[in-house]
């Protein structure tokens, strides 16, 4: 039986939650991945402040958008 | 196109009505409609180009098609919606034509997931809604490879969905999902070194 070391196995998870961040945020994961991204980020505060960070990238690109619309 | 005499008598009609008597071959009404959005669309075809006088280009062929090409024109969108995808493709063209310069460039995507995130939800939200942010946001976005760069442009500041997009590149949805993360997650890293330089 192998072993992984807890930190690795977290940073595993860490990964796999991070590159899955864009099609959480747009809504295009299914329930199952939806609901291993959100397990993980209620326990690791490095992926939640990663989360908010692309979150509030991606809002200001879309202000981008809009300000040309209004220009 | 954009050199034809614009009426002022039909300056107070709305887009539909413009494209009604264009589609009657009306050369002044599609020369309103076409000075009414070039600016904006030279600006979302420069975020894609990089380059004046590539948008400047992209824009008048953009124009002339959408005049050759009106009676396609079904009016499910707005027109202004319908000359951006025109104007998208003939950048994405451009781009096409201009090979591997920016393409062949990929990201380095390193995850360090080990260190430690810089916590953006400290700072004021005036920051972020400042001009100055916004400035840095538009630069940072220039700076990223083609690929990643048209990909971030056409879901998040135009507002194209995944299909659209991939449609309108020719590729895959995975392919245009795994372009848009990665552009976003470098444009997000590159905010992080905008933020460290304030505390400098």
């Amino acid at each position: 039986m192998s072993f992984l070391h807890p930190v690795r196995a977290h940073q595993q998870r860490c990964r796999a939650t991070r590159a899955a961040m864009s099609d959480y945020l747009d809504r295009e994961l299914s329930p199952e991945e939806e609901r291993r991204v959100e397990a993980h980020l209620r326990r690791c505060p490095g992926c939640r402040r990663m989360l908010a960070n692309l979150s509030r990238t991606v809002r200001s690109l879309r202000r981008l958008g809009s300000a040309d619309g209004a220009a | 196109m954009s050199s034809l005499a614009v009426p002022s008598a039909a300056g107070h009609l709305d887009d539909q009505a413009l494209v009604e008597r264009a589609r009657r071959g009306d050369q002044e009404a599609f020369g309103l409609l076409a000075e009414r959005h070039q600016t904006r669309l030279r600006r979302t075809l420069y975020r894609l180009l990089r380059d004046c006088d590539a948008a400047y280009d992209a824009v008048q062929e953009a124009i002339t098609r959408a005049w050759l090409n009106l009676e396609r024109f079904e009016g499910r969108s707005q027109f202004s919606t319908w000359l951006t995808r025109i104007g998208i493709n003939e950048a994405y063209r451009q781009l096409e034509r201009a090979g591997a310069r920016g393409r062949a460039r990929e990201l380095e995507f390193h995850e360090a997931v080990g260190e430690r995130v810089p916590d953006w939800a400290s700072l004021p939200d005036a920051i972020f809604e400042s001009g100055e942010f916004l400035g840095a946001v538009e630069r940072r976005l220039g700076e990223l490879p083609d690929d990643y760069r048209v990909a971030v442009v056409l879901r998040d500041v135009e507002g194209l969905s995944t299909a659209e997009a991939a449609e309108l590149l020719g590729i895959g949805e995975r392919a245009l999902k795994s372009r848009l993360h990665r552009g976003r997650m470098a444009l997000r890293a590159q905010l992080d070194e905008y933020f460290a330089e304030g505390y400098v």
